[in-house]
């Protein structure tokens, strides 16, 4: 029996990837072992099915009322209809569901291939698995760009994994616009040092920079939509969907009615598919702690951490951006990479020469990691900094989510998202236990 | 031959070690196996991740997100409840 779906709203921009051919929509793509972003409802004569890209980047929740399955990629739509949080669930990532007329229940398949214990089995060189993920990026980038002739805008940190992301696009477009964010410092003309790596980066990739300065107050302004689409209240997400917000916000200023049309490529997913981030301290309070475990663990957590949160997608997507980020294609690649390589230390900068060689700025491997919500080592506050000063710690944020999403009852969010993770369950119609009228 | 299962209360005496070693605020409260880890601060996010990967490595068990996120999943108790129900092959099916 096939449930009935009800779409509220629109859902993510479809970026499916099999190797060859760019999805851009679901309807006309079957899922199977197709990568990139992607979390849809497609209906057919003989069956309807719902899918999820493999590591979760393209959210779809839904709850269930008098026998209507409602989805939305994102839970607010879903409780501005009467649904409460803790009965919205999240279609679990690397799922393809498939509710067939003939047969009485779902056919639940994953979509890639599964990396038990977040990794994949290899005896490979690291260098060979760089040169293919070098090579299923790079051919991703250009069928997204051959296909969206749309501005082409890059979000520049300066470091390894935006640089070679800009790199590509560059290759392939002459008007690249690259952005970068740093807080306004109205009484002050100086930079912060990742401002200055990103326009070390932009000059030797010979790109436009724009700034997207942004004061604290024009931040605050953009925390309901970061917590609403972004689907987060966790301070670091909730910090880097600040910034994404504020690039977002630039992008559109500048592209004017060409935003639309335009494509936002990002460096995202490396941090987590090569465990490079580490903790952050202001104040003498430690900020974004990471779980105390092995590093192919902690990568496991990382790149399964992925599936929660909608940092990107959706806060882009929110303020009428569509982004990619090419290195989701390479996921499997990354996940055969040895323990050498992970962490903050040397492997990084080994991996990336060995995909780009001398293709990238020398700026960015220098300094092969930035973080914009960090602020700088020379005092230069960043997002987390502002958000502090101002008293905005989790659990501010926590109940500002939850008033967002109708309750002023912090503690059913335990009961949406708890250890990183979304309630997740594949919706089946009337029995479902997330039915609420 | 297979070692016999752990019961409940085995392991939530292995899981209250575990904790009480981990999670300063599980250190200096004395919290009884019934309260919510979760509502009361000890366990954040973070906490969470680092249990779930020593439940996997001491008992060879995943947590399902369905059990991860259900009312029973809060405390020592019925954590160790989950645990023992997968280790039997009786946890519910999402």
């Amino acid at each position: 029996m096939v449930p009935t779906f009800e779409l509220i709203g629109s859902t993510d921009p479809c970026f499916g990837w099999d190797g060859t051919t760019l999805a851009q929509s679901l309807a006309t793509h079957r899922p199977e072992a197709t990568e990139g972003a992607f979390a849809g409802l497609v209906h057919e004569s003989d069956r309807t099915w719902l899918a999820r890209d493999p590591l979760g980047l393209g959210k779809l929740f839904w709850a269930t009322a008098d026998g209507v399955v409602e989805l939305a990629n994102r839970p607010e739509r879903l409780t501005a209809r009467g649904h409460q949080l803790e009965q919205c669930a999240a279609l679990p990532a690397d799922t393809v569901v498939s509710y067939s007329h003939d047969q009485g229940s779902p056919a639940v398949d994953p979509v890639a291939v599964p990396a038990v214990g977040g990794q994949l089995p290899s005896a490979e060189p690291v260098e060979r698995i760089a040169t293919r993920i070098r090579d299923a990026v790079t051919d991703y980038v250009a069928a997204v760009l051959a296909a969206r002739p749309g501005p082409a805008v890059v979000c520049l940190s300066g470091g390894l994994d935006s640089s070679s992301v800009a790199a590509l696009v560059r290759e392939h477009r002459d008007d690249v616009v690259a952005v970068t964010f740093d807080l306004a410092r109205p009484r002050s003309r100086r930079r912060s040092d990742d401002f200055s790596a990103a326009e070390a980066a932009a000059r030797q990739l010979g790109l436009t920079l724009v700034p997207a300065f942004h004061t604290p107050e024009r931040l605050f302004e953009l925390l309901d939509t970061v917590l609403v689409a972004g689907v987060d209240w966790r301070d670091f997400n909730v910090h880097a969907g600040l910034v994404n917000a504020a690039l977002a916000v630039t992008i559109a200023e500048v592209l004017g009615p060409q935003a639309s049309a335009a494509t936002v490529f990002t460096g995202d997913l490396v941090n987590e598919l090569l465990a490079d981030y580490h903790s952050e301290t202001y104040r003498g309070r430690t900020y974004y702690r990471l779980p105390r475990l092995p590093l192919p663990r902690l990568r496991a957590a990382l790149v399964r951490g992925l599936a929660t949160s909608h940092r990107e997608i959706g806060v882009f997507g929110e303020l009428g951006l569509s982004v990619v980020q090419p290195y989701a294609v390479a996921r499997d690649d990354f996940l055969r990479l040895p323990e050498s390589v992970l962490g903050p230390g040397p492997g990084k900068s080994r991996l990336y020469r060995a995909m780009f060689g001398d293709r990238l700025p020398r700026s960015s491997y220098d300094r092969p990691k930035t973080r914009a919500q960090t602020g700088s080592e020379n005092g230069d506050r960043g997002v987390l900094a502002v958000c502090a000063d101002a008293g905005l710690d989790e659990r501010q944020l926590a109940r500002r989510f939850a008033r967002l999403h109708g309750t002023d009852d912090v503690a059913v969010l335990t009961r949406f998202l708890r250890g990183g993770r979304y309630r997740t369950a594949i919706p089946r119609g009337e029995h479902d236990p997330t039915s609420t009228h | 031959m297979t070692p016999p299962a752990p019961t409940e209360s085995q392991v939530a005496d292995e899981l209250e070690v575990f904790l009480r070693e981990q999670f300063p605020a599980m250190t200096s409260a004395r919290l009884g196996r019934d309260v919510d880890l979760f509502d009361t601060g000890v366990v954040d996010s973070v906490g969470v991740a680092e249990t779930l990967v020593h439940i996997e490595d001491r008992y060879g068990v995943e947590i399902p997100d369905e059990v991860l996120l259900s009312d029973d999943f809060t405390c020592i108790d019925g954590m160790a409840r989950s645990i023992v129900r997968l280790l039997a092959g009786t946890a519910a099916l999402p």
